[in-house]
């Protein structure tokens, strides 16, 4: 690029002989003027990476159950894909959005290999158990933040173990599943990995945990604290059971139990819907709308491919900062 | 005419040579916060990048086959070799900070940690991605030129060649700091405008029910804000506040007039997210990329009156 070096104004000799704006007589003061060919050239470049940071939110924004981007944005995307990607510019910036949702946990138990023959009781006693994220482990703050969002991608990578009526789907759809799943098999076993290589000799068992977001309700009517047992719910890992238009379920379908790790009281071991009351059911409802789950995991629809992992970055899927 | 109106005003809004001030402040502040999050990948560096790691280099790779991303950490897990690198990013990072050799570390500074982002996805979030893009754009700035110990070596050599009676040249501004500015300006609008536009679509956001969901959210909790459940027009009128502020900022943010406000609900809002969500890195971050609308001269006053003058340009004795 053509540029020159030029005096500026101040630069300029004051008849008083003036100083300039750093008040040093012995030093003149210069200014770099762009050339036109360079001033064309830095524009191009300016336009073409603005275009860069915007092609990935637009694409992200422009999803719909029906397609995986409008055409536009999947063409602008797909044409600065390698600066979008190489530069780290592939964000959607769908921060707390649309809405805030629960947490999720994972919930690991170390049990001995020994031990796995033996009476689960006994299993349950001799047990580890570690949860990530955990404030009293992971510290500074930061710290804790990095396990955080790796319980929130391991969640989000999730593929249930099989499909039900896999016969009936698209053979494309099933493809996109088991990369999916294999996927999300790779985490849990490097994840595996990192607690066996810490306890020899042990076995692992990964859970995954949502913490759902209590109303006002019962936070100040019914005193639950924000760690009550029974607001930790344990996600299956499938068969996806309904898959009435291709959607991924609900995930408050996949309920099962509470984590053995928070000591639930054996009297809270029934169904859920007996025990939360009926509000605290509808803003779960809420929370967990399907229509809002869409943001995150589009439809199936036949003839269309869809991505069931929408995105590796796990702050954006669930809307966290 | 009009052609030559808009050619004037592009070159103006993009060319025209400006102070370092704010850029150097947020160099500052921006190396720092690389330090901290360098150091805090060393305190597991096992655990986040070791043979045994939470996600491998291999299944790093794995993530990313399909796009473009590339890191040379996916194809090592040498715990000596991690620490090297890590050690020379802390290293690097408070020599941007201090602003030494400012031209050549923040590239290099820059690289290291785009290389650990792409291997450790899954495991970062909004502070990775705002101080990678104030980062990219202090590439472009000569945000050394000033509050920097290149300039105090800078000052000592016009010294020396001052008393041999040579006639220096120093620049009053560069370009490549408007151009930085200018792009750091856009790209946090586009953050912005974004963030609010997939706000919109939630319905929590226009109940108001938002603030709740995100005050008992225990996970981000670090001090308790459910005592905001009692006053629902609070939360109402935080959630629309937030809602809007973001949304337009794009447009707010521009005019003088609206800009002090914009900014000044920018600190309340992301100050809150630090304090109450416990994401006191980001909220911080967020916090020194929108000092990139404070007007240089602006900064170099408040600098005087806080009795930093020396620091900036216009004080060379």
């Amino acid at each position: 690029m053509n540029i020159k070096r030029t005096k500026n104004h101040a630069g300029r000799q004051s008849p008083k002989g003036d100083t300039g704006s750093n008040g040093n007589p012995d030093q003149s003061h210069e200014s770099v003027v762009w050339s036109g060919r360079a001033r064309l050239i830095a524009s191009v470049l300016i336009i073409l990476h603005l275009l860069a940071v915007v092609a990935e939110p637009l694409r992200f924004f422009s999803r719909s159950p029906e397609n995986f981007a409008a055409a536009d944005t999947a063409l602008l995307r797909r044409t600065l894909g390698p600066y979008v990607d190489a530069m780290y510019l592939s964000h959607g910036y769908f921060f707390f959005a649309p809405n805030p949702g629960p947490a999720h946990l994972i919930e690991c138990q170390v049990t001995p290999n020994s031990k796995v023959a033996s009476s689960i009781n006994s299993d349950l006693d001799k047990s580890r158990w570690k949860i990530y994220p955990d404030r009293k482990d992971q510290w500074p703050r930061l710290l804790y933040h990095r396990h955080f969002m790796l319980s929130e991608f391991y969640n989000t990578l999730f593929a249930p173990t099989e499909l039900e009526n896999a016969a009936d789907i698209d053979q494309r759809i099933v493809d996109q599943w088991r990369d999916d799943r294999r996927i999300y098999e790779s985490l849990q076993d490097c994840l595996k990995k990192n607690l066996i290589s810490k306890h020899p000799d042990h076995e692992v068992v990964l859970k995954r945990i949502q913490h759902e977001l209590p109303n006002p309700r019962t936070v100040f009517v019914d005193r639950w604290k924000l760690t009550d047992p029974r607001l930790y719910n344990e996600l299956l890992e499938g068969p996806v059971k309904e898959a009435t238009g291709g959607a991924l379920p609900n995930q408050l379908d996949l309920r099962t139990k509470p984590p053995a790790a928070l000591a639930r009281p054996a009297d809270l071991e029934k169904d859920l819907e007996q025990i939360v009351p009926q509000k605290q059911l509808q803003g779960d409802a809420k929370v967990l709308d399907p229509n809002n789950q869409q943001m995150n995991r589009p439809s199936v629809v036949p003839g269309m491919v869809p991505r069931m992992r929408p995105s590796i970055d796990p702050s954006e899927n669930r809307g966290n900062r | 005419m009009i052609g030559k109106d808009f050619v004037k005003c592009w070159n103006q809004f993009w060319f025209e040579p400006s102070a370092p001030t704010t850029l150097a402040m947020i160099r500052i502040a921006t190396g720092a916060m690389l330090a901290y999050i360098h150091i805090v990948w060393c305190l597991r560096l096992d655990d986040f990048f070791g043979p045994n790691a939470f996600t491998t280099g291999a299944f790093a790779q794995s993530l990313h086959r399909g796009d473009y991303a590339w890191s040379y950490l996916w194809f090592t897990d040498s715990i000596p070799l991690l620490w090297a690198h890590q050690l020379v990013a802390i290293a690097l990072s408070i020599l941007m900070s201090i602003g030494l050799f400012t031209r050549f570390v923040i590239p290099i500074v820059w690289f290291m940690t785009l290389m650990v982002c792409h291997r450790m996805t899954g495991l970062l979030f909004g502070l990775d991605q705002i101080v990678m893009m104030v980062t990219m754009y202090l590439m472009i700035a000569r945000s050394g030129d000033e509050l920097s110990f290149d300039r105090y070596l800078h000052l000592q050599r016009l010294r020396g060649l001052r008393e041999a009676k040579v006639c220096v040249p120093i620049s009053d501004g560069s370009a490549y700091n408007t151009i930085a500015a200018r792009l750091m300006q856009i790209h946090l609008c586009v953050i912005y405008l974004f963030g609010g536009l997939g706000k919109m679509r939630g319905e929590t956001w226009w109940d108001g029910s938002a603030i709740w969901l995100s005050a008992v959210s225990y996970e981000y909790q670090s001090l308790d804000l459910t005592w905001i459940g009692n006053f629902p027009v609070l939360m109402a009128l935080a959630a629309h506040v937030t809602l809007f502020w973001e949304t337009f900022y794009v447009c707010l943010v521009w005019p003088k007039m609206t800009r002090p406000w914009v900014l000044l609900t920018a600190v309340a809002v992301h100050a809150g997210i630090g304090i109450f969500l416990g994401m006191i890195t980001f909220g911080w971050m967020m916090i020194v990329a929108n000092a990139v609308f404070i007007e240089p001269t602006t900064m170099q006053n408040w600098l005087r009156f806080f009795g930093a003058s020396s620091l900036v340009k216009g004080q060379v004795t």
